[in-house]
């Protein structure tokens, strides 16, 4: 048996028939809307926390005094962050008409991109929330002896950095169980590709 | 952009005429019915949202093929129970059964399934170059997908031919 024998048994294979269209285009469409539905949900999920965030600490303001503003207003940046970057990274991601090279390339960048994102989030995302809560923490802390003064202080910064440390956690544990995997496959693919374009 | 009656005019007729390439794609990058079928419904979604990018500069099937192996080769076999928790309306259950050809024996379905079986082995890239060869796809249209150069594509070829020679070393005699 040669190639053109298993071409011709592949070519002649039996192909499943679709028996209504019409149905498989409704549903073919009803996922492409849930697909966008996800997205948006997703997005709109994020945008809203960062912005009820930015309102609560917003109305805490008279109140409490000026280093709830600086944390409003970091919210906000954040949440204009997320929705720029999320329609940056769709742009990168909607290219599935491209050549392979051309595809694995678009997916590499986006792969890289998000580990960036990830594997940095302490200084873009968690620092600056630090340095707001620190902030609000040493306009709060009563006027007294340095012992009161530390009694008061480290539950809070103590449950602070609880928080932040766990988020951490969860996003390096993502790093290195999906994105990095994730990068070296297709980076790996690419590769191949390319050497037997190369050799 | 192009209008919605005729993308889904457009999406219905190539559904018709090209669906083998879309079957053959999700058998040959998964190997569960279930994940088949998940690739197979993956193809036919980036298929929908991206005809609306499709400039006729290419063969529809061209184009077909550049769309079903970019998602194949980025498909995630775990995404699958996650995006049928979050859209359980869109899932089809299985890849639709076929109809045998008239004059398709058993010793070629047998063979078929030994010919999937080593494709599935082959590495992924190899195994796109394998199954355009295996359409008889030219090398031109094979340097249009796949984005390797002309010259380029023969040599790629024979080598993942090599491979796939390997793999059913019991059932041919000559590749």
């Amino acid at each position: 048996m040669n190639f053109e024998d298993l071409q011709q048994t592949w070519q002649r294979q039996p192909v499943p028939v679709v028996h209504d269209q019409s149905a498989l285009l409704e549903k073919v469409q009803a996922g492409a809307a849930a697909f966008e539905h996800t997205i948006r949900r997703r997005d709109n999920r994020e945008i809203g926390a960062a912005l009820l965030v930015s309102i609560i600490f917003g109305l805490m303001v008279p109140r409490h005094g000026w280093p709830y503003a600086f944390v409003a207003a970091e919210s906000l940046v954040l949440a204009a962050f997320f929705l720029f970057d999320r329609r940056r990274q769709r742009r990168w991601a909607d290219a599935f008409d491209e050549t392979l090279l051309g595809q694995l390339d678009r997916a590499i960048r986006l792969t890289a991109h998000q580990l960036w994102l990830l594997k940095n989030i302490f200084w873009w995302y968690l620092l600056p929330f630090l340095v707001g809560m620190l902030l609000i923490h040493a306009h709060e802390i009563p006027a007294s002896t340095w012992r009161e003064r530390f009694q008061w202080a480290a539950p809070k910064m103590l449950f602070d950095w609880l928080i932040v440390g766990g988020i951490y956690w969860l996003n390096q544990r993502a790093v290195r169980t999906k994105l990095h995997p994730r990068l070296k496959e297709l980076s790996a693919l690419r590769d191949r590709l390319r050497a037997a374009d190369q050799n | 952009m192009i209008a919605d009656a005729q993308r889904e005019a457009r999406f219905t007729a190539w559904l018709a005429e090209h669906r083998g390439i879309m079957h053959k794609i999700a058998r040959a990058y998964a190997t569960e019915p279930a994940d088949q079928a998940d690739l197979f419904q993956e193809i036919l979604l980036q298929l929908w949202r991206s005809l609306s990018a499709f400039r006729e500069q290419s063969k529809p099937s061209t184009w077909i093929y550049r769309v079903c192996l970019n998602t194949a080769m980025t498909w995630k076999r775990d995404e699958r129970k996650r995006r049928e928790l979050a859209a359980p309306e869109w899932s089809l259950s299985e890849v639709p059964t076929s109809d045998p050809r008239p004059g398709w024996t058993h010793e070629e379905s047998e063979l078929l399934g030994q010919l999937y079986h080593a494709v599935r082995e082959l590495p992924p890239t190899d195994r796109s170059l394998v199954l355009l060869a295996l359409d008889g796809t030219s090398y031109r249209e094979i340097s249009e997908i796949t984005g390797l150069t002309e010259n380029h594509v023969g040599v790629a070829l024979t080598r993942a031919r090599q491979k796939l020679a390997e793999r059913l070393k019991g059932v041919r005699h000559e590749l």
